[in-house]
């Protein structure tokens, strides 16, 4: 199954965006979130009015603790040499997404790092763990004759160093307690959001395979858009497809983004605190027929909520509830932490 | 009137706005949670460890060239460094790292052990054995996972795993063939 990257456009015609949605409450005889004739102030107002703006706040105040709580993900904190936070300002790294080689001349990052919740029907909740490494390709052959040469340490360090090489990406999603790879990694950037596509990977886990497997199958794919909000904050959306095993389902996806071992330095991001920058830039199926693509949501005014309703439909997923983590990285960039060169050499400085 | 039995009852088996909110109160209240994970990441706080990924190539005699990424106060503890030749960059968070000491031998057994027993928000280590090593068993410490594959020159071993306590990984292979 392919995913296309079906984005609306950023523009939306009220018009028409009225006249079709109108024409598929006709359809189907739902008027579910018809607000504009004044008759339906029910559930779905308070829904609007009361709880939207509530959870809204508390999600900004969960994020206040979460910074506070978590000193373990701030980096050396307080030893003066870290702006981890200033003025209640809380930053983290945001990794640098551009062309290859733009990153640290560093043989491994980590240039994703991130965690949150997968949805399923019915409300149905998983957490999500993120990971992509930008590394250097390395020639095992190269490292083991290096070795046999006996090599100091330095000499071994410039020459793996010394020949230019290629980078690539390499990564991995945990989905509750599965573990997929990420293969062909397709990392796109445009303007300041960017795109992951990537097939999903399930090795044997556990277990020594008897014989030398031909290669994995797709156990299926992943496609998440990063974007960048007006005020700096970052939120990470899209889907995961799993064609089959005890996960098998589709699931929307919602990620923290913050990472480790990148370049920037943002304000960490004020998760779902201001959405206006979101244009429900949504990832679908291709071909797919959305299950909730014909219901009305004209008079919904958060787009946000607008983009997950308009979603593609969610198969059954098992209602497991792991930890549901979603705390973000808070990690200055240590690449302007150190006011000094803090390299250290092992027991045998060469 | 119908349309009104229609709003009140909850469509089954689809997102609903009350449903999406309960998400997002959901992501709220999390990091409220005492949950596993996230204590698990308040213990790792203590120790001012992060992220550990290494890849560890070893060759026929049992040396090993250990290079990437510690995200960490301070590397000197780890076990795995304990007389090791090193190279470690606090800003980068690079190693380089050349060690003998990784492996030992037993009979026809080459053993790999490797512990960096500190508390990690993420770990990723990826074994590079030599590609005539004959796997006799790999085990690892509670929470991570490894996969065995065969790789162009080398005999892959990956381990993974997030929010653990200490790492620990124990491979045993055959040369001899």
């Amino acid at each position: 199954m392919m995913i296309s990257s079906a984005k609306r456009s950023s523009k939306m015609v009220p018009g028409d965006k009225g006249v079709d949605r109108a024409r598929s409450r006709r359809a189907l005889g739902m008027g579910r979130f018809d607000f504009e004739r004044g008759a339906n102030f029910g559930m779905e107002s308070i829904v609007r009015w009361v709880l939207g703006p509530g959870l809204t706040m508390l999600l900004l105040m969960s994020l206040a603790v979460t910074g506070q709580g978590f000193p373990s993900e701030g980096w050396r904190e307080g030893d003066g040499e870290s702006s981890a936070k200033v003025s209640g300002l809380v930053f983290c790294q945001i990794a640098d997404l551009g062309a290859p080689g733009g990153g640290p001349p560093v043989l491994i990052s980590i240039v994703r790092s991130e965690r949150g919740v997968a949805l399923g029907p019915e409300n149905e909740t998983l957490p999500v763990r993120l990971r992509v490494e930008r590394v250097r390709v390395i020639d095992p052959s190269q490292v083991r004759q290096l070795l046999g040469e006996n090599r100091t340490l330095g000499e071994i360090k410039e020459e793996i160093e010394g020949d230019g090489g290629d980078y690539s990406y390499r990564g991995n999603i945990r989905l509750g307690h599965a573990h997929y790879l990420l293969k062909d990694l397709n990392l796109t950037s445009e303007g300041r959001n960017s795109t992951l596509d990537a097939e999903l990977m399930e090795p044997v886990w556990g277990a020594i395979p008897t014989a030398p497997e031909p290669g994995h199958e797709v156990a299926g794919t992943v496609s998440i858009e990063t974007r960048h909000l007006e005020d700096g904050s970052v939120i990470g959306v899209g889907t995961i497809l799993i064609f089959g095993g005890p996960f098998a389902g589709s699931y929307l996806v919602i990620l923290d983004s913050s990472a480790g071992g990148g370049c920037g330095m943002e304000v960490c991001p004020t998760f779902l605190g201001d959405l206006a920058g979101w244009e429900a830039g949504y990832m679908g199926p291709e071909g797919g027929v959305p299950a909730f693509s014909a219901r009305s949501y004209s008079e919904i005014q958060d787009p946000f909520l607008e983009m997950i309703l308009t979603g593609p439909g969610l198969a059954p997923v098992p209602s497991s509830w792991g930890p549901g983590p979603f705390g973000c990285s808070w990690e200055p960039d240590r690449h302007f932490t150190g006011p000094t060169d803090r390299r250290r050499w092992g027991p045998r400085d060469i | 009137m119908i349309e009104g039995d229609e709003r009140s009852r909850p469509s089954r088996g689809s997102p609903s706005a009350v449903g999406v909110y309960l998400l997002l109160a959901a992501i709220a209240f999390s990091p409220l949670v005492p949950s596993p994970a996230l204590a698990d990441d308040a213990v790792g706080a203590d120790g001012d460890f992060g992220s550990i990924v290494l890849d560890v190539y070893l060759d026929a005699e049992g040396r090993a060239l250990i290079v990437g990424y510690i995200e960490a106060d301070g590397v000197e503890d780890l076990a795995f460094l304990e007389g090791t030749e090193f190279f470690y960059d606090e800003d980068t968070g690079e190693l380089y790292a050349r060690s003998g000491g990784l492996t030992s031998v037993l009979g026809d057994e080459t053993r790999v052990e490797f512990e960096a027993g500190a508390d990690w928000k993420e770990g990723h280590l990826a074994f590079y054995l030599p590609k005539e090593a004959e796997l006799m068993a790999v085990s690892c410490s509670e929470g991570l996972d490894y996969s065995v594959v065969e790789a162009e020159d080398s005999m892959k071993v990956e381990v993974l795993g997030y929010d653990v306590e200490g790492i620990e990984v124990v491979i045993g292979y055959d040369l001899a063939g």
